[in-house]
């Protein structure tokens, strides 16, 4: 296709324009997709996804719980427990922080959200840990959701970050309190 | 317009820049060019808390997992009374070995913590008294049951701590004590699953029962274990007949029960020397209606063990098989021709004594069996087997229906005086009235001793009655001293008067052969002493009695009798049994005759049964002769009257609509075997091409109906007679709907079939009418059910075939772990089940591997899938 695109015939160029127009639609199309659910991009869309890239900052992102919900609550083991926990995994890309001036000091500061689709899981969400020792975390009060401001050292001479942020869920019989199980909704975003 | 090369390039340029930008500008808006964001459902499993440890409050969705925590002093309570949605229980599955440690109490209450109390009795009248009677009552009173093992992993639960597995006892209103009465829970014992009682405790007031007799699980109660179960006694004569007996003078005593069993253990026990098996007596007595007090360490009667204290049969070595075996699987009646429990003797083991004391008010009465012969009924069948001895050192009686066999190396020395009965009529004293509660089962043949390895008669000892043996060199060791037998079997209810017995009502017969096989000595035991002065005819070490011709196992009497009830006997068919006294006789042949009843035929079955079917449309009583020959050529014949249900319709109409492959609509009347129709398959969760493999009832004449029309809220209507079966959402199960009961489901969500899809649609209105009609009844398959006027139906008369899994409440398919683990509980069947029945194309077109996961949940019996055959065996047979 780059042969075409050099070419002097104007009907080659013209449809070469139609062509790329086609390419980029195709790419807003696998943005999409992308970004919910991971799929491959071809080398086709590779020129806007490319510098696409370069503004991620987050990557790798996976959500795992050690307990399974049961008809009387948390179960872990074969236990009820009145504990549990959901850990959320994901990579900070450092080259990006820097690029796009979210470092500072050496620290990164980011919000992270857990949103379920019932609020009144909310109550059940007690607390949030980091995996690294010296994050800082401030939670922030939300009806409809768990929010805390992180801030992070990060190492600058690394090319990423991997970080595993724990929320600890907590309550009898949690299972009493909705009649459908909750999704979660994860989000992180850098803040500056 | 006329572009330059050029100008070509700046609009190319132009273009890549803003459609590049749109790709990035949109992903990052979706994506976040500093956030990313992912949405997850929490993971679920369908676990519950099954059980908690009282100490530390934690809940537990398995019992292993409970005991793998739980510390000494500590107790695990399951809890009782867990359901489903559909109100029926919820099993709780141990699926790995497991250990109830030392120190540690595993429990299984009826209620909240109680798994037992001694002042709870069951309630109600009842003439068939236990919990678990019939199905019905199992549902009812069944609180918690327990499956240990599924499939083919042999699972074992090895007790060292205590086990309590709780259940009410005795009901007032009932002759039987001590059974259980109200309220229990259930060990089911899955295949090669074992109980280990390895020093620990077992308090049994429920039930520990296998799925079925062969699937070789059992209990074992190891060296310093306990087993403690309950005392059921069938014919407890009452406190005033016991106190009578208590103050007998001049006549010997006998025992104030004759029949009773531990029946509450229904697998394989072994008890190894050094342990106990335990029983508690829960006895009604008084007036006041109060109990035995069981508490008392005296009301405890040791069923086994190696102590000499009160206990029947004192282990010194080896170990005791004890197999109750119940009439049918997961049931126990009262009825004395079934039941039955085999007592092995592996082990040097003598015959003790059971004693208690009653006290209760001013009542004070004893029972201990030395004082009088110590029973032993129809109930029990005992073997002595290679290298055990047992030593009768108590007076002991083999009533009617009981049998003793000593196998080729077995020994039995007689210490004291062993009666063999020949019969026995258990009569009131002046003869008004039955024996309370109930008389002792006449009609059920002699109490056997076979002897195919050694007697040993010692000085004091004496057998009377007849000694029987199937080999040719068989031993008995006779002592030349006299010998006696004391007997004395009154057998009778003393009336209110409470003087001592004066006479006996009761007769047994006796009879010693000699060694050329003739009986030399006979007569009737009434009262008092009856020697044989110096009979010196069989002497230590001489051959005895083997005389194939005067074999004693011959046929004496034979009964029929109705199986079951409800859908054993339904749609036209009625399925009877012969049951032979003995049991065990040599049967040769079998032969079934219609005395009377018109439109009856009679089809013999494999095994002891036969169907009665009824062709006409009204119930019809019908006079069945039997004639049962045994080995010898002895023939016993008996004749008894059934009613043979009307063959009911259970059909739609010839004009319901059918929905063919092709998606055109057939008339019902006008389908045949072979036509390829749509149905819905379960495994699969779809809507597929299926064979029709018969359509019932075509050949029925028409003639006025009761036509019941269904109406629902998306506008569609249907209509059957008799019975029809149809997908019912809100129970989540195929229900047949009856003249009778089908208001009872307007509300209901039925299943429609919709352009490939399922679905739903109220029943909102039923009304019925009378129709000069023919009728249809077509099946398919494998699912059986098949789309009728946009309906998903099943033909009536197939309970059982159907709904054998649970379906996913959403997709309607089979909920695809419970279906796994019913497989893995019950097993699939092979052809080779089926064999006997029709080729193996049959079972191909039928959901005959499935047959023993409907068996073991109940659904079905074997007779009334052999009566489904009966019924539909010329319509299968058109699909070979």
């Amino acid at each position: 296709m780059k042969q075409r695109k050099k070419t002097n015939n104007l009907n080659y160029i013209g449809g070469g324009v139609l062509l790329l127009c086609n390419i980029s639609l195709v790419c807003i199309g696998f943005s999409s997709w992308y970004t919910t659910g991971g799929s491959t991009l071809t080398g086709d869309v590779s020129v806007g996804v490319g510098e696409t890239e370069e503004f991620v900052i987050f990557s790798d992102l996976a959500v795992n719980t050690d307990f399974k919900l049961g008809q009387d609550g948390m179960v872990k083991d074969d236990e009820i427990v009145k504990t549990g926990n959901i850990s959320v995994s994901f990579s900070i890309n450092n080259t990006s922080l820097k690029t796009y001036s979210y470092l500072k000091e050496d620290k990164f500061t980011m919000r992270a959200i857990l949103t379920p689709d019932n609020s009144n899981f909310v109550s059940f969400i007690t607390g949030i840990a980091s995996s690294i020792d010296s994050s800082e975390i401030v939670v922030e009060d939300s009806n409809t959701s768990f929010s805390s401001l992180l801030t992070v050292p990060i190492d600058s001479t690394q090319e990423s970050t991997s970080l595993t942020l724990t929320y600890t869920i907590s309550g009898d019989n949690i299972s009493s309190y909705y009649t459908k199980v909750p999704s979660l909704n994860f989000k992180v975003e850098g803040v500056k | 317009m006329i572009f330059s090369f050029r100008h070509i390039k700046k609009i190319l340029i132009s273009f890549m820049l803003f459609f590049s930008f749109i790709g990035i500008g949109f992903s990052s808006w979706q994506y976040g060019d500093n956030s990313i964001e992912s949405i997850a459902a929490l993971p679920t499993t369908e676990e519950r808390a099954v059980c908690y440890n009282s100490t530390t409050s934690v809940q537990y969705t398995t019992i292993e997992r409970a005991l793998l925590n739980a510390q000494s002093g500590q107790e695990i309570f399951v809890y009782p009374g867990l359901t489903k949605s559909d109100g029926t229980i919820y099993p709780i599955y141990i699926n790995d070995d497991c250990t109830v440690p030392s120190g540690v109490t595993l429990s299984f209450p009826y209620s909240e913590t109680t798994y037992f109390n001694k002042d709870e009795h069951g309630t109600g009248s009842s003439s068939s008294p236990f919990a678990d009677q019939d199905e019905n009552s199992v549902k009812k009173y069944r609180k918690t049951q327990v499956i240990l093992g599924i499939g083919t992993k042999s699972i074992t639960l090895t007790v060292k701590g205590t086990l309590n597995i709780g259940g009410v006892l005795s009901n007032p209103q009932v002759g039987v004590s001590g059974q259980t009465a109200g309220a229990y829970c259930e060990i089911t014992m899955g295949r090669l699953s074992t109980i280990s009682c390895d020093g620990g405790t077992i308090n049994c007031y429920g039930y520990i029962k296998r799925v079925n007799s062969t699937n070789g699980a059992k209990l074992e109660v190891k060296n310093g274990g306990v087993l403690l179960s309950p005392f059921v006694i069938y014919d407890f004569k009452g406190g005033g007949a016991t106190t009578a007996i208590n103050n007998m003078q001049g006549y010997s005593k006998y025992c104030p029960f004759q029949v009773f069993d531990f029946c509450n253990l229904q697998t394989s026990v072994y008890v190894y020397s050094g342990s106990y098996w335990k029983t508690r007596a829960c006895i009604y007595i008084g007036t006041n209606k109060t109990y035995y007090p069981e508490v008392e360490t005296d009301k405890i009667v040791t069923f086994i063990g190696s102590s000499s204290e009160k206990t029947a049969l004192i282990l010194s070595s080896g170990y005791i098989l004890v197999d109750y075996v119940p009439s049918k699987n997961g049931i126990t009646t009262q009825e004395s021709s079934f039941a039955k429990t085999n007592i092995e003797l592996c082990g040097a083991v003598d015959i003790g004594s059971f004693a208690l004391t009653i006290k209760v008010s001013s009542l004070s009465v004893s029972i201990n069996t030395n004082d009088f012969f110590f029973p032993i009924s129809y109930r029990f069948s005992f073997s002595i087997k290679k290298e055990a001895a047992l030593n009768v050192s108590k007076k002991v009686k083999l009533m009617n229906g009981a049998s003793l066999l000593i196998e080729d190396g077995g020994v039995m020395n007689v210490k004291s005086s062993l009666i063999i009965y020949d019969d026995f009529e258990e009569t009131t004293k002046d003869q008004a009235d039955d024996a309370y509660p109930q008389p002792y089962p006449s009609g059920i043949g002699k109490a056997t001793l076979i002897n195919n390895g050694t007697i040993n008669v010692t000085e004091n000892g004496g057998i009377g009655g007849f000694i029987d043996t199937k080999v040719e060199n068989a031993i008995l060791n006779y002592h030349t001293a006299n010998y006696s037998i004391f007997s004395a079997e009154f057998g009778g209810y003393m009336p209110s008067s409470g003087s001592a017995a004066t006479g006996a009502a009761a007769a047994s017969a006796f009879q010693v052969k000699n060694p050329t096989g003739n009986i030399i000595e006979s007569g009737s035991i009434s009262s008092g002493l009856i020697t044989y002065n110096n009979y010196k005819s069989v002497k230590n070490g001489d051959l005895y009695g083997w005389n194939p011709e005067t074999e004693t196992s011959a046929i004496t009497s034979v009964t029929i009798s109705s199986i079951g009830t409800g859908q054993d006997n339904y749609n036209g068919l009625s399925v009877i049994q012969v049951i032979p006294n003995p049991s065990s006789v040599g049967r040769l042949s079998l032969t079934w005759e219609l005395i009377s009843g018109s439109n009856i035929t009679i089809s013999s079955k494999s095994g002891n049964a036969a169907i009665l079917k009824n062709s006409s449309s009204s119930a019809v009583t019908a006079e069945i002769k039997v004639t049962v020959t045994d080995e010898y050529g002895n023939s016993v014949s008996t004749s008894s009257k059934f009613e043979v249900p009307k063959k009911k319709a259970s059909c739609i109409l010839p004009t319901a609509k059918v929905l063919m492959a092709d998606g055109s609509y057939k008339l019902a009347g006008d389908i045949r075997t072979g036509d390829i129709v749509i149905s819905f398959n379960h495994e699969t969760g779809k809507f597929e091409r299926n064979k029709v493999i018969g359509n019932d009832d075509l050949n029925k004449s028409a003639q006025n109906y009761n036509v019941i029309h269904l109406e629902f809220t998306n506008g569609k209507t249907t209509d059957f007679v008799d019975e029809h079966g149809y997908l019912d959402t809100t129970l989540n199960r195929y229900v047949y709907l009856h003249e009778e009961d089908a208001s009872d489901y307007v509300g209901h969500e039925f299943a429609f079939y919709e352009n490939g899809q399922m679905t739903r649609s109220k029943l909102c209105k039923v009304s019925q009418s009378v129709m000069y009609t023919t009728l249809a009844s077509p099946a398919t398959a494998n699912h059986l059910n098949i789309v009728v006027d946009d309906m998903l139906t099943i033909a009536g008369g197939l309970t059982g075939l159907f709904n054998i899994f649970e379906y996913d409440p959403d997709t309607l398919a089979f909920d695809v772990d419970k279906m796994q683990r019913d497989i893995d509980t019950y097993g699939l069947l092979g052809y080779e089940y089926f064999e006997e029945y029709f080729p193996e194309e049959i079972y191909n077109l039928l959901p005959c591997k499935y047959l023993g996961v409907s068996i073991g949940k109940g659904l079905i019996t074997w007779d009334v899938f052999e009566s489904y055959v009966e019924k539909w065996e010329d319509q299968l047979m058109e699909n070979i």
